[in-house]
């Protein structure tokens, strides 16, 4: 009888898991209003509790595959069954650009089995933002946008998958992945029957450039 | 009459709110910033960029803002910047490889508790106290605070979970020495040799950046001849990528499931930043 793999991937975050209803209303002002200049402004004006302009991560993709046999044989690019949410970053004025990085720790199972080799592979994902600005060129890297997505195959390196150049990303901005644009390598003969699980660590990150 | 139709429109707008709630449960709950001293040299950047002298001793400030309704405690790491084989800057490796031409450890300069605690629905900052070694230095040198949620031992992970999101945040620390940075930068073809990742092969150039500043917006054209041939294998291109100071990378040609045949070898690279500012060019056979 053949067994399972269990790759069928729920939706988590045990530790930060109760919902904020607060924070679309903080950070929506700073987001239309005016050119870069008032916006930048903003991160020295506030100084309180309650308007403490910060860039946050909010939501990141949440990946599910389709169960699969322990057969032995490679999978190569096996897409994802569903993915809900993408990436969003808010960000309430700070117009120095920003990225988010991804890594990946390694498939295992909680009995110590490695799905070695495995990868998981993010294609390019559809950038949505509050100014539009998806669709600008970047002046400095020719044939990138300023607010893009690139391709990751997803490791213990960090790989940037979603960034904003300087002067670009205030507001919310989000990438949204297909299933197709998500997915998983297996190799031949790794896999023993189980459920593999694995972190995705999403880091925004603001630094040099 | 006025007043009944105010609570109704609060009532009506209480049970939206409460209706919106279960599909948020996904959403991350803290974010961080950093609070920028005086000199600091871009009061617009969102991380630290700061002008320092020999032996200076300055307290720095992060806020953290806890947006949860439980107490949390984060992990706080500051890390010296190096780059990733990917070809980006990265902040994660706590016992980095030193590169013989980096000034200094930033992460030895720098003193700030472990982990933090935040109340619920509290912004707390923590303190980040920085030494500057005696001996100056040109350039720049490159760091990265490490925020993210403390990891519990014996974490209980749910059942049947087998992607686990979590969420970081790394705020820059740059320190200088001058306010306009006059060092240029400069690339090195350290060597080139096969090399496995994740059990694929590749060919990899070990690209050395040796001065005290960021390679910024670098790209990279390589491919392999063999001997006696003019074709070009594991041709590959790589752009928009970035070099932290004073560190090295490995940049993989091909993708990872191409075998070359025995024989001679001669990479060709070429690699360009600012585009086209700066302009390198190597060959050397493997």
């Amino acid at each position: 009888m053949k067994h399972q793999i269990s790759l069928a991937i729920l939706s988590l975050l045990a530790l930060l898991s109760i919902p904020d209803v607060s924070k679309a209303a903080t950070f929506s002002p700073a987001v239309t209003n005016g050119g870069s200049g008032t916006s930048k402004a903003q991160i020295t004006l506030f100084d309180n509790l309650e308007e403490d302009p910060m860039v946050e991560l909010t939501t990141a993709p949440d990946v599910a595959f389709p169960k699969q046999y322990a057969d032995g044989r490679s999978r190569n690019n096996l897409n994802a069954e569903k993915v809900t949410d993408g990436i969003s970053v808010t960000n309430p004025g700070l117009a120095d650009g920003w990225h988010v990085q991804v890594t990946a720790s390694d498939f295992k199972t909680t009995t110590g089995n490695t799905l070695t080799g495995a990868q998981l592979k993010f294609g390019q994902g559809t950038v949505t933002s509050d100014t539009g600005e998806e669709a600008d060129d970047d002046t400095f890297n020719p044939g990138h946008k300023k607010i893009e997505t690139q391709p990751v195959v997803a490791s213990q390196t960090p790989q940037t998958i979603f960034s904003a150049t300087e002067g670009s990303g205030i507001g919310t901005n989000a990438a949204a992945y297909t299933p197709t644009a998500v997915s998983l390598d297996i190799m031949s003969n790794t896999a023993v029957a189980g459920t593999y699980s694995a972190d995705l660590t999403w880091t925004v990150a603001l630094s040099p450039e | 009459m006025k007043l009944k139709s105010w609570l109704v429109g609060l009532l009506a707008s209480v049970s939206l709110l409460l209706l919106a709630l279960p599909g948020q449960a996904e959403q991350n709950q803290y974010a961080i910033r950093a609070v920028l001293p005086s000199n600091q040299v871009d009061q617009e950047t969102g991380y630290f960029d700061l002008k320092v002298s020999p032996k200076q001793e300055q307290t720095i400030y992060v806020r953290i803002k806890n947006e949860a309704a439980t107490k949390q405690q984060y992990d706080v790491a500051t890390n010296l910047a190096l780059t990733g084989d990917s070809g980006t800057i990265v902040y994660n490796q706590a016992k980095p490889k030193l590169d013989k031409t980096l000034p200094f450890n930033i992460a030895d300069t720098v003193t700030a508790p472990k982990i933090v605690t935040v109340p619920a629905k509290t912004t707390s900052k923590f303190a980040l106290k920085l030494k500057i070694p005696a001996k100056p230095f040109d350039g720049i040198v490159l760091g990265g605070i490490n925020v993210s949620p403390h990891e519990q031992a014996n974490q209980k992970r749910q059942a049947g979970v087998t992607l686990q999101n979590k969420f970081a945040y790394v705020l820059g620390l740059q320190l200088r020495e001058q306010a306009n940075i006059t060092v240029k930068p400069d690339l090195k073809l350290l060597k080139v040799a096969p090399r496995q990742e994740n059990y694929r092969n590749y060919i990899a150039a070990k690209l050395h950046n040796p001065r005290s500043v960021i390679i910024h917006d670098f790209h990279v054209d390589s491919y392999v001849v063999k001997q006696g041939s003019t074709k070009k294998q594991l041709q590959t291109t790589k752009d928009k990528m970035l070099m932290a100071p004073n560190s090295t990378f490995h940049f993989d040609m091909g993708d990872g499931t191409m075998m070359l045949t025995p024989g001679t070898y001669m990479l060709h690279l070429k690699a360009n930043s600012e585009n086209g500012k700066y302009k390198w060019s190597f060959t050397k056979s493997l």
